[in-house]
């Protein structure tokens, strides 16, 4: 097995130990913490899936967590609670906004891309400050977590961690599958030399299209979780600088290696909770730390772990 | 007289103040290699970023096997057979010879969305991508990164993308550009394979290679087609060895 998927297994596994440690130390908000972090390592992963191997520069990735995240919400403060209903709904809206608005930005490229997919994220931020029937700019609190009846209850943080982690865990595995497959190395071909893609009879605007669209849908995924850990949402969770947050977990994990986007939410997150506890100057600090890592490996988090791949990758395989 | 496989009527193309082509006719026949030669800057890769959808006509019709291409993308063209090289290589230089030749193999069998089934052990993609490196005399090289090969080795490596594709007819755009001579010889006695196979429109500079192979030669001069005739007619034609081939060449 490659080292990637190793590197990824053991990351899961530090994951579910995480409430272990946090038993044994007597901090239970540990496990709060990392719930948080592991919804954003599936946020970040789905980014990856975009940045890292179709090389799509999505500003606005946030308005996917967002829009799961108030879907849950506005379910909710209809009264309808089931978790059936919340999930399916969260995944399908926000896959819905992410082919109307991959179906505009794909067509530029760029700085362009960036601008646009920049423009729509702030859009729904703006769209949601202004509905007032739904909190506003004060947000929405949501009642209780999804009901899945008595078999999976999320109110109990024990049985909603492991959720999560289960989640990540699956869709890490999905991941390893979708880019190893026929439609993963097309996309990364096409990250690469596009034009040559198309002269060899491509219509390469669908697979991009396709990409966003299972992107962003799975980040919708996210938000209906971070939904259910903060029984919260408001519309800074599609501020543009939570977009910008989940490229610097991208980026600085490692892009294009699934493991490195789930690195890179731990350690930022990490680094955000410890440093702003140390100094009120912690975004410079931690700008700082980041700044380092991707000095160091460009491959980020994940390329410094696995820095003797290279060498391998150099000679011959087959 | 064979059908006509590709034909362009009346093509134009302007860059500002550039004529790059200036109402071009040109019919290839099936089952002919038709080379076009011309000085540099001549309108070649222009004429070929036009017939295989790169670049939008000005004006002007392109038809191939009975079907009016004008407004087709170059993705729908090239599913319907017409398939160009480049002059300068485009290849993926992070992926192996064989996954960039199983990508053509890829795009002409459509099924591009799977995304669970490992590619690169898929021996329905591997079989045939490992068959076209072994007809352009690659085959020791499929699983070499191809940011790693030699020049003349990343040229045969556009070829076998394009065959890979299982074409109708090719559009190769100086695929000797930059070749030692070992290399060009390799690669002539190639085309003369690959000719009784396909049709070929052919861009080349090697005067040589041209007349070897050509059965009927266009010579583009400043975007006009100056003559089109077979290899002994241009041989002959007094402006051709003016503008172009220059005295006392074409032997
Ligand atoms: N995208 C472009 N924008 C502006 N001018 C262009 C463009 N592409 C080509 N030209 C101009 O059009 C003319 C024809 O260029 P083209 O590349 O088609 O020539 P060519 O016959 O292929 O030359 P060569 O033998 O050097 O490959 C040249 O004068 C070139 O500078
Ligand atoms: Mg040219």
């Amino acid at each position: 097995m490659d080292r990637t998927k190793v590197l990824a297994m053991l990351t899961v596994l530090g994951l579910a130990l995480v409430p272990v440690a946090a038993w044994a130390f007597d901090e239970p908000f540990w496990i709060d913490l990392f719930a948080r972090v592991a919804i954003f390592a599936i946020a970040a992963l789905s980014l990856d899936l975009i940045l890292g191997f179709a090389g799509l520069v999505s500003f606005g990735h946030a308005i996917y967590m967002g829009l799961g995240a108030y879907t849950v919400g506005i379910l909710s403060y209809h009264g309808i609670t089931a978790g059936l209903v919340h999930f399916p709904a969260a995944i399908v809206v926000s896959a819905l906004a992410a082919l109307m608005i991959g179906a505009i930005s794909l067509r530029t490229s760029g700085v362009f891309f960036i601008m646009i997919t920049l423009a729509f994220g702030q859009m729904g931020y703006f769209l949601a400050i202004s509905i007032n029937a739904y909190g506003g700019d004060d947000g929405l609190s949501i009642n209780r977590q999804s009901d899945f009846g008595s078999l999976l209850r999320l109110d109990d943080l024990h049985v909603f961690y492991y959720l999560v982690i289960v989640i990540l865990a699956a869709l890490l595995w999905l991941g390893f599958r979708l880019v190893n497959s026929r439609f993963g190395l097309l996309l990364q071909a096409i990250r690469f030399n596009e034009r040559r893609m198309n002269a060899l009879g491509f219509p390469t605007f669908r697979y991009k299209l396709a990409a966003f669209v299972i992107s962003g849908a799975v980040c919708g995924l996210a938000g209906a979780l971070l939904a259910n850990l903060t029984l919260f949402v408001s519309p800074s969770l599609m501020h543009w600088f939570r977009s910008g947050e989940l490229l610097v977990m991208v980026i600085a994990g490692g892009m294009a290696t699934l493991v490195g986007p789930v690195l890179g939410a731990i350690i930022y997150l990490m680094l955000e909770h410890v440093l702003a506890g140390l100094t009120v100057h912690w975004p410079a600090v931690l700008g700082a730390i980041l700044l380092l890592i991707v000095l160091f490996g460009k491959q980020g988090l994940a390329g410094i772990l696995l820095a003797r791949k290279k060498v391998k990758e150099a000679k011959p395989h087959g | 007289m064979a059908d006509v496989l590709l034909s362009a009527q009346k093509v134009s193309k302007r860059f500002g103040g550039i004529v790059a082509s200036d109402v071009i006719d040109l019919d290839v026949e099936a089952g002919t290699l038709h080379a076009i030669i011309g000085p540099n800057g001549a309108g070649k890769t222009t004429l070929v970023a036009q017939l295989s959808g790169e670049l939008r006509l000005d004006s002007g019709e392109i038809s191939f096997a009975g079907r009016d291409m004008t407004r087709l993308a170059m993705h729908e063209r090239a599913q319907a057979g017409l398939v160009r090289s480049f002059q300068i290589t485009s290849v993926v230089p992070q992926l192996t010879a064989c996954e960039n030749v199983a990508l053509a193999v890829q795009a002409h069998d459509g099924h591009s969305f799977r995304c669970w089934k490992p590619a690169r052990s898929d021996a329905s993609l591997r079989d045939p991508a490992l068959a076209c490196l072994n007809e352009v005399g690659l085959a020791a090289k499929a699983d070499r990164l191809v940011g790693s090969l030699a020049h003349g080795e990343k040229r045969a490596l556009e070829i076998a993308m394009v065959l890979a594709t299982r074409p109708k007819m090719l559009l190769l755009d100086e695929p000797m550009a930059g070749m030692g001579p070992e290399d060009s010889a390799r690669l002539v006695a190639l085309l003369a394979k690959l000719k009784q196979r396909f049709t070929i429109l052919l861009i080349e500079h090697d005067m040589d290679a041209v007349f070897a192979l050509a059965d009927r030669i266009t010579v583009l001069v400043y975007g006009r087609v100056m003559l089109t005739g077979s290899p002994g007619d241009v041989r002959t034609d007094p402006k051709v060895r003016e503008a172009y081939l220059g005295e006392g060449a074409g032997s």
